[in-house]
């Protein structure tokens, strides 16, 4: 139990002492130009929450009950105050990056397309070998601490790849699927989905029966664990395709080849908590990019490997080890449409366009084959379309099959080329707008 | 061999085939082809030497991995400085990529403007017809101030030269094709070289018995 005097002591002394440490790193100097700005705000906010709790500690004189949740709420705060410090090598890669200049113009854009031009993007190696997002780090902190007003207003990204794909250009629109997460939250697509859903009867009476299968298939739990089981679930279903659905309409096809690179030799038809399986999730792919009009596209530059996705992607609807996985499998791919349109109004016009799009990817991967800069010869080509006329050449250059996918991504001189082409077009089209 | 003058340039910019073409990408401004030259311009990336505690650089004896061990890659952006102190040594890469076709080579010598400030811009000088990929650039400031590097600054320049007739070259030709950052040197590729010649080095010393 909390609430000893010298406990609260030790708590104030060592959250002091956390605090004028961070604030002293080099790390947390003020930033040059806007990336990383946001980000660093959100860390001084952090330390300011700090500040304002430990100003508002109780005095002596207060009850015992109220030193005492003071203590706890402080402890329990203790753990992202130490955490603040993984934001300083986040901070030291806006000064020099990273990742190439390339993929680091290619994620900003990303950002900008998806969430919106209100954000701050911080793209960071991690030890971990997966793509992940963060968002407001610290934010349960700072919106905890009553009375305390943080000055951050953009929402600040922290974007990690695994350190082995820094250099892997072709991975890269994998990028669009973990910004989309911040899209998701910022623009709350997953209650737009779900709400919709929730107006539809189909859906109600299938919920309906799946808490009743549920009740057998789980006894131990109350209905209303049931339902809060499945409501979770739900929505981190929704938040992965939808996702998928913003990369896809950002990046098209070079997202559904990235995500066949890196997904399916880690998974494959296995549902889980917070994924949907890999099977599913190729097949709501392909009918989007269907919709969208890159059938033609995909039969002409990679009918092998749209082929072998389709055989996978009929895997989708085998049996599932629950009935809520079912019941999940069956609602998402019948409502795919719903989350298709959330995330074609959400990405607008900044939705790689197959009708120009194309003769941009064409043209790339031409200049690729001639082993010249893809940055285009008499106009920038758009750094998506360079990446997509990437994959078109390391499809060409290394086979239209699973394996050609593996052997792209060994392809160093390519991908140096493409991410080269993607800084260059970012340069000249910059250059333009300062004359 | 003859110097490709402004209209020339222009011509083997616009050639129609690819393989035919001189890709010089990206052109910021066009103002770049000169009379009897093209303007290149710094990129974003570099090669530092590291300071080591090993007594030197011996490419006959070092491998590749120990030589590019002891050299840092650094990135650049648009808007941020380089400074390059007195008697430092860098590698830069030029900002353009260039494709040149068989039958064009070049030469690249540094802007005198920069020399004047005591910046010697050295490079293999000599471009071989069918290159392909950004110049390695050797930039040493001889002078006695630190020097400020910008990305994008123009910084040499490249005179072509048209072959009498076109060279046979295959597209992997070159231990240096394609590339988009400065490169290091790859003297120890050549390692078979240097010990043949430690060898005549030993046969000539024990010629007298």
């Amino acid at each position: 139990m909390d609430g000893d005097p010298d406990d609260l002591e030790l708590l104030l002394a060592t959250t002091r002492q956390e605090v004028d440490a961070l604030r002293d790193d080099r790390r947390l100097a003020p930033i040059q130009g806007s990336r990383g700005a946001a980000l660093r705000e959100h860390v001084l906010d952090l330390l300011g929450a700090f500040d304002h709790r430990i100003a508002e500690t109780p005095d002596a004189g207060a009850s015992p009950a109220v030193r005492r949740a003071f203590a706890r709420s402080l402890r329990q705060s203790m753990v992202m105050l130490r955490g603040a410090y993984a934001a300083l090598p986040w901070l030291a890669a806006t000064r020099e990056p990273t990742v190439n200049l390339g993929s680091l113009y290619l994620a900003e854009e990303l950002a900008t397309a998806l969430v919106g031009s209100d954000v701050d993007l911080v793209v960071v190696p991690n030890a971990e070998a997966m793509y992940s997002t963060t968002s407001w780090p610290f934010s349960a902190v700072i919106d905890g601490t009553a009375g305390f007003t943080p000055s951050a207003s953009r929402r600040p990204i922290v974007l990690n790849y695994p350190l082995s794909d820094g250099d892997r250009l072709l991975l890269h629109p994998l990028f669009a699927h973990e910004i989309g997460h911040a899209s998701v939250h910022e623009h709350n697509l997953v209650s737009t989905v779900e709400t919709g859903l929730d107006s539809s009867e189909a859906f109600s009476d299938a919920f309906s029966e799946t808490i009743q299968a549920m009740k057998t298939f789980w006894p131990a739990a109350s209905e209303t664990r049931i339902i809060g089981t499945l409501r979770a679930m739900l929505r981190a279903w929704i938040e992965e395709l939808l996702c998928d659905h913003l990369a896809t309409e950002a990046m098209g096809p070079a997202f559904l080849l990235a995500f066949a690179c890196f997904v399916m030799p880690l998974s494959y038809g296995e549902p889980g908590n917070q994924h949907p399986p890999a099977t599913l999730r190729v097949r709501l792919m392909l009918e989007h990019l269907a919709r969208r009009g890159w059938d033609p596209y995909l039969d002409s530059v990679t009918p092998g490997i749209k082929s072998w996705l389709t055989n996978v992607s009929a895997d989708a609807a085998g049996a599932a080890p629950a009935p809520s996985f079912a019941f999940f499998r069956d609602q998402l791919a019948d409502n795919a449409e719903t989350l298709q349109d959330t995330t074609n109004v959400r990405v607008g016009s900044h939705c790689l366009d197959p009708a120009a799009s194309i003769p941009a990817a064409d043209e790339a991967a031409a200049l690729l084959d001639a082993s010249i800069l893809p940055v285009g010869l008499d106009e920038p080509l758009h750094g998506r379309a360079i990446l997509l006329g990437g994959w078109q050449s390391a499809i060409r250059r290394h086979g239209d099959r699973p394996e050609g996918l593996v052997h792209a991504l060994a392809d160093r001189r390519l991908q140096d080329l493409v991410g080269k082409a993607i800084e260059m077009s970012t340069v000249v089209t910059s250059w333009r707008a300062t004359a | 061999m003859t110097a490709l003058g402004r209209e020339e340039l222009r011509e083997a910019m616009e050639a129609p085939s690819l393989g035919d073409r001189l890709v010089i990408v990206p052109l910021l401004d066009p103002a770049q082809v000169g009379a009897a030259a093209v303007d290149l311009r710094l990129g974003t990336e570099f090669l530092l030497l590291r300071r080591t505690r090993r007594p030197g650089i011996d490419p006959g004896v070092r491998s590749q991995a120990d030589l590019d061990e002891m050299q840092e890659r650094v990135v650049v952006p648009f808007g941020e400085k380089l400074w390059l102190h007195p008697r430092h040594f860098i590698l830069a890469a030029t900002l353009e990529y260039l494709a040149l076709p068989n039958d064009l080579c070049a030469n690249v010598v540094g802007r005198s403007s920069w020399g004047r400030l005591g910046l010697i811009v050295a490079t293999a000088v000599f471009v071989h017809p069918g290159f392909h990929g950004c110049l390695t650039l050797e930039l040493v400031n001889e002078g006695d101030s630190p020097i400020a590097l910008r990305p994008g600054s123009r910084i040499a320049q490249l005179s072509l030269h048209r072959l009498a007739s076109a060279a046979e070259v295959s597209p992997d030709e070159g231990k240096y094709h394609g590339p988009v950052r400065p490169e290091p040197s790859r003297l120890p590729s050549e390692r078979g070289e240097f010990d043949r010649l430690d060898k005549l080095g030993s046969e000539l010393r024990s010629r007298l018995g």
